[in-house]
């Protein structure tokens, strides 16, 4: 519902928008400069606190007095798995779902592009209750363990991995791939192992990451569900020792960034060559299984 | 379309203007877009740019548009100096290569952007597009919007808003390419009837020789930022100056043979074949390279002949052989459906020149 | 099997598909699709109903019911009385100025990008735009409380200087405050949405307006704006959605001081205090649910009279 995007002619000639922008520079980086102050401070600003010790000087106790307490390492450990088991499940529900409907009904692409949407509508803080009153009847194994969390982080991360995911298949021209190979003689196994996800590693790559990047962030449903993960242990350390908590959101901030930034990267280098890359490839591979049978 | 908009649309257009390009250039950085350009339109006259990408006949439309700068040299409209006025005081219609209807008007509103821009009141903005849509034979689709209109219409919107403005020249960069096969030879028919109606100066830029050849009064061929040859559309193919030109517009085969007086040269496994020899540079004696259409060229089935058919592509009207010898030789020959049909796989072929030679040159 | 039909009409549909589909060039369509031809997508859909569809739905039944379940309205008189109306009026009020900051700042530096041919500078913003637009909740707030909180570096730069902002009316336990915090996910989040519409602004489209006649503030008054206001309205709405919906940041950084939606429905629900209160704050959810809703139909309405185009 919420179509960001919009059609106002993709895939130009060339992106003409530096010629017709035609904004002065001082304006330019002027803008770009401000905004960039805007977000460096709060960094700069955070490091320099989390390295304050009495009198002005400098210490690294802050993060010493973390990095020894159990709880540190047993509530990241329990993100951690929380996260691993997100990914999992996330792709066990994305690829033969986006897949199916990239071959068989493409014309329902942008209806489930903004099914994937919905999450955003329904505000997280939301569906908490409404989990645990719905699933009160739920075996305890699942209600009462962070396995409930996994289930639900599934949900509320989907706008950010269904659009990787999904935008990853648009890219390679999926059918003709399939085509390809079918006519190959590949079969459907094969054609997956071999062809498919082969194709689209840096989408699933990219939806992994962003799936797991949001369990190491996620608080409120956490919280509200009374599970102490990594984010609702950082609200209690800010509670008592300040430093410590700003020492740990940083810690917390270049986890959420690191994976981002790797993401950007491999998005960043794929484009161009990978349709070209996607039909050799399928090519190759259909060749390969026709010579083994031969 | 109607006699009254006929006489109503001419009697809105000038006779067409004369444009002059002269020692136009571009660089950017070092390469050179324009090499010094210059080049001469008379009223009414529809000139085509034709080279290969790259070859600056975009650059040489943008610099008479006045969408591009230039590092040199002078435009001139009529006797006005336009170098300096940016395009939006030039007054020239301009059509692009595709996708330059905005997308948020309806095809009456795009024609008559030009109009509201001069602050044309709404009654007279409606009678000319009116006019226009009608002229382009889009009339019923006038409340459209460019994305329900096909590839062709949207190029004939596009046509009818660069003319709404009554440019005193009209351009057109690559307008057909983005088109179906036939949508293009319709639309490019389309295009020369109401320039010559209008008798409005044109530019017409292409890399495609036969839209040139179909459309051109002259056609200018291009190259690394200069024109290579500037001519009629008959005597660019039939008397081309340069071996590039040659190439670029038609087919050629290129053969080795000997000079043997001043307008005749003998081919190697073919014989004798004239050319017109103004001022060649070779004496008698000389090898030479031959340059000469596939269409000059005639079969006979002769049982000493040493030519034999490897294969033959249908064109329609007429058929390509693809013909080799003994050692090797490859060549083209276009001949008419009728006489192909004679020749067959095993036949031993001889061939002849059946007219001129294109050009002769060092071997 | 895929059909081989297929792969025509897919390729037909590029051929227009730069507007979008050309209605022109679209075949009809003549494959039959049946029933089974959706069976891939039903783990998906299951799944979707399971953890999301039902968990919304029980939340607006328990908000029409009381502590022993029967059917009341009683809830949602109560969530727009008193401390909860105060919450509602002020999630909107921050979400509405953090929305309409962002989107203004976002906007102009989405246009500084585009309009710069540095590539550098474009990858780097762009990037950098996507993982701050991942950031946000907790470890935000405590990094701006490190900034710009009571005691925080640039607090205490400033009362050395002689300038205590705290003193002055400023705080960044305020709404104020979190607006300012929200800038640090929204100005990405709006650079990230408005860099492709912009750069899909054709420089055909210039051209043409300028061989035409049209001044650049011509150009910008009937094509570029008309052309932009719909993905900047559009990227306005999921801003404010965002804002309205975002709780950790909120949390950590008042902690219940000002009253917002999602900290009252917080913690009402986490309380456990009396039987009922759930109930109450499923009603608040369910506010959420509709305000989220209105948003959303305002967006669609606006940007179909806007936009006629598009379709």
């Amino acid at each position: 519902m919420v179509a960001v995007t919009t059609n106002v002619g993709r895939n130009g000639t060339e992106p003409g928008a530096a010629n017709i922008l035609k904004l002065g520079r001082a304006f330019r980086y002027g803008i770009l400069g401000l905004v960039g102050v805007f977000f460096i401070i709060p960094i700069l600003a955070s490091a320099r606190f989390s390295f304050l010790g009495n009198n002005n000087t400098i210490t690294i106790s802050a993060y010493t007095q973390l990095f020894s307490t159990q709880q540190f390492w047993s509530t990241l450990f329990l993100s951690v798995k929380i996260g691993l088991g997100t990914v999992l499940l996330t792709l066990a529900l994305l690829i033969p779902t986006v897949i199916w409907i990239h071959l068989r009904i493409p014309k329902l692409k942008r209806v489930f592009e903004s099914i994937s949407l919905l999450p955003l509508v329904i505000p997280s803080v939301v569906v908490t209750l409404g989990v645990t009153t719905s699933f009160k009847g739920l075996p305890n194994i699942i209600m009462g363990t962070p396995v409930i969390l996994a289930l639900e982080y599934v949900i509320l991360a989907l706008p950010y991995s269904y659009r990787t995911f999904d935008s990853a298949v648009q890219a390679i021209d999926l059918k003709t791939l399939v085509d390809a190979g079918q006519s190959l003689g590949a079969g459907w196994s094969k054609l997956l192992r071999f062809v498919v996800l082969p194709n689209l590693r840096s989408g699933l790559l990219g939806a992994a990451i962003l799936a797991f990047a949001f369990c190491l962030g996620e608080f409120a449903v956490a919280s509200l569900l009374s599970f102490t993960t990594f984010p609702v242990f950082l609200v209690q350390v800010g509670q008592v020792a300040a430093s410590q908590a700003v020492a740990l959101s940083l810690i917390a901030l270049l986890f959420t960034w690191m994976p981002l930034a790797v993401i950007i990267i491999i998005f960043g280098q794929r484009n161009a060559s990978s349709k070209k890359r996607a039909v050799s490839l399928a090519t190759t591979i259909a060749q390969e299984e026709t010579t083994g049978i031969a | 379309m109607t006699q009254a908009t006929n006489t109503n649309t001419n009697s809105n257009t000038r006779n067409g203007v004369t444009v002059d390009l002269i020692g136009l250039s571009r660089y950017y950085k070092d390469v050179a877009a324009l090499k010094s350009m210059n080049l001469s339109a008379s009223p009414g006259e529809l000139i085509v740019l034709l080279g290969p990408s790259g070859c600056g006949k975009t650059t040489a439309l943008r610099a008479l548009a006045g969408l591009e700068a230039l590092d040199g040299g002078t435009v001139m409209i009529g006797s006005k100096d336009v170098t300096r006025l940016p395009a939006s005081k030039r007054n020239i219609g301009t059509v692009f290569q595709s996708y330059s209807l905005f997308p948020n008007m309806t095809a009456k509103a795009n024609v008559e952007f030009g109009l509201k821009v001069r602050k044309v009141s709404s009654s007279d903005r409606s009678r000319r597009s009116a006019e226009l849509l009608d002229l382009i034979g889009l009339s019923a689709q006038a409340d459209r919007y460019p994305h329900q209109l096909s590839g062709g219409q949207q190029q004939r919107v596009a046509l009818a808003r660069a003319l709404a403005i009554k440019p005193e020249v009209l351009l057109l960069d690559e307008p057909l390419s983005a088109l179906d096969a036939k949508v293009r030879s319709q639309l490019r028919d389309e295009i020369r009837r109401i320039q010559l109606e209008l008798g409005i100066t044109t530019f017409f830029v292409t890399h495609d020789q036969e839209e040139a050849l179909a459309l051109a009064d002259r056609i200018a061929v291009m190259r690394a930022g200069e024109i290579e040859q500037i001519d009629t559309p008959l005597s660019v193919y039939s008397q081309p100056t340069t071996e590039f030109v040659a190439e670029f517009v038609g087919n050629v085969n290129r053969l080795s043979g000997v000079l043997v007086s001043q307008d005749k040269v003998e081919v190697d496994s073919i014989g004798p074949i004239s050319y017109d020899s103004k001022n060649t540079p070779f004496h008698t004696g000389a090898n030479v390279q031959v340059l000469i259409r596939p269409e000059a060229l005639g079969i006979m089935i002769s049982s000493t002949g040493q030519w034999r058919l490897i294969s033959k592509s249908f064109l329609g009207a007429s058929v390509k052989l693809n013909l080799t010898n003994p050692t090797g030789q490859r060549v083209i020959v276009e001949l008419s459906t009728g006489e192909a049909t004679l020749i067959e796989q095993d036949s031993r072929l001889s061939l002849f020149g059946k007219s001129d030679a294109l050009l002769v040159q060092r071997a | 099997m895929a059909s081989s039909t297929n792969v025509g009409e897919s390729a037909q549909g590029r051929i227009g598909g730069v507007d979008s589909p050309n209605p022109a060039l679209v075949r009809p369509r003549r494959g039959r699709r049946s029933w089974h031809s959706g069976i891939g997508t039903i783990p998906f859909l299951v799944y979707l109903g399971l953890f999301l569809v039902v968990p919304a739905i029980s939340v607006v039944v328990t908000a029409f019911q009381n502590g022993a379940g029967t059917f009341t309205v009683s809830n949602f008189i109560e969530a727009v009385h008193g401390v909860y109306l105060k919450s509602f009026i002020n999630s909107i009020q921050l979400s509405f100025a953090a929305g309409v900051v962002a989107t203004v700042v976002g906007v102009l530096a989405a246009l500084a990008v585009c309009a710069s041919s540095n590539r550098i500078v474009k990858a780097l913003v762009s990037s950098g735009s996507a993982v701050f637009a991942n950031t946000g909740g907790v470890p935000l707030a405590f990094s701006f409380i490190a900034t710009v909180g009571n005691f925080g570096v640039i607090t205490k730069l400033l009362t050395d200087a002689g300038f205590n902002p705290y003193d002055h009316g400023f705080s960044l336990y305020s709404v104020l405050g979190l607006t300012i915090v929200y800038q640090y996910f929204l100005i990405p989040l709006m650079v990230l949405i408005m860099i492709p519409p912009i750069e899909a602004l054709r420089k055909e489209w210039v051209d043409a307006s300028s061989s035409l006649g049209a001044t650049r503030a011509q150009f910008w008054r009937w094509v570029g704006i008309p052309l932009l206001a719909p993905p900047i309205l559009a990227a306005f709405i999921v801003l404010f959605t965002d804002a309205f919906a975002a709780y950790a940041t909120a949390e950590a950084l008042t902690s219940g001081t000002i009253a917002l939606v999602p900290i009252q429905r917080g913690a009402l629900i986490s309380g456990n205090v009396l039987a009922g209160q759930t109930n109450l704050g499923e009603a608040l959810g369910a506010g959420m649910i509709a305000i989220v809703l209105v948003a959303g139909f305002l967006y669609a309405y606006v940007q179909r009279k806007a936009s006629k185009w598009l379709r």
